[in-house]
């Protein structure tokens, strides 16, 4: 540590004054057969419960259900190539900045609380839960995490997610 | 299908094949569904040239997805409580990839029987992509 004076941190301070806060407004999102199928499909993951209104409702759901962790996706807003940024994530998407070039998602854990079907309205927060500078064998990283809520249509929050980014 | 206290044992396991040979059509259907549009997933010509890495390679999540598929296989639907992973190594296109739950606590909380597993799914090599862990409902 005996240079960290002179380092310049990969955490700029107005960054740093962002732990606990809420990194984008909250989105609210009414849950879609097609889409929750369409990631379904994507990750290989054909349960009858997912497609068949009645397999659903013989497993004990209101109606159809969607894949756990579908709830992050469903609120991703389509939006036009121009506003992708290089890194292919949406300009504005997020007010995290960081001295770094890039960054990797290391992890993710979910708290799955109550069952999320189709119809349901889903909010969506996210807040950034931690932010801790390390040194690593290849050099400074910025360990992230964020913490995403969501709730439903009844103020029950349904699930937690934290994605846990490693950023150098 | 779910599973109950007195029917699995502390060391159970369960193994799926999650997929055969990864198609880079499999990874964009996923970038697509997850509108993850980074480019090192699905640009050959980026991701050589200007990211560095031999070829493209699949989102972390699109593996956390498979695996959670084998999850809830073997716990039963609407059973998960707590899913967490690390993303260990890269997955690439051509990887097979085979995940185990393995079953290594049975307890009760707050009057709930739960089971809590570990999982790794690994490559063709055995080489763990991702590492991780669960907590599931179960039956008496």
């Amino acid at each position: 540590m005996k240079n960290a004076a002179m380092t310049e941190s990969l955490i700029p301070p107005e960054t740093m004054n962002l732990v606990g806060q809420r990194l984008a407004e909250p989105v609210t999102v009414r849950i879609d057969a097609r889409e929750a199928q369409r990631y379904a499909c994507a990750v290989g993951d054909l349960n009858p419960v997912y497609f068949d209104e009645e397999a659903a409702l013989s497993a004990g759901y209101r109606t159809l259900a969607v894949p756990p962790t579908f709830v992050s996706h469903a609120p991703v807003a389509p939006r036009p190539m121009e506003e992708l940024r290089p890194d292919g994530l949406y300009q504005g998407s997020d007010r995290l900045r960081l001295r770094v070039d890039r960054i990797m998602f290391g992890g993710e854990e979910w708290d799955f609380l109550e069952p999320v079907c189709v119809g349901d309205d889903i909010t969506s927060e996210v807040r950034l839960a931690a932010l801790d500078e390390k040194t690593g064998s290849k050099g400074p990283f910025v360990r992230t995490v964020r913490e995403t809520t969501y709730t439903n249509q009844d103020d029950v929050v349904v699930a937690r997610s934290r994605q846990i980014g490693i950023a150098r | 299908m779910s599973l109950s206290a007195s029917s699995i044992k502390i060391g159970d396991t369960h193994t799926e094949v999650l997929v055969e040979d990864l198609k880079r059509t499999q990874i964009v259907q996923y970038a697509g569904a997850s509108g993850d549009y980074n480019p090192v997933h699905t640009d050959e010509k980026f991701v050589t040239e200007i990211a560095g890495y031999p070829t493209v390679f699949a989102h972390g999540m699109l593996t956390m997805g498979m695996t959670g598929r084998l999850l809830t296989n073997f716990v039963g639907d609407g059973r998960l409580t707590k899913y967490g992973v690390r993303f260990v190594n890269q997955v690439w296109p051509g990887d097979t990839l085979t995940a185990t739950a393995e079953i290594v606590d049975i307890r009760e909380e707050d009057g709930q029987r739960l089971a809590d597993l570990t999982v790794t799914t690994v490559n063709q090599d055995n080489t763990a992509v991702l590492t991780g862990n669960a907590t599931a409902r179960i039956d008496d």
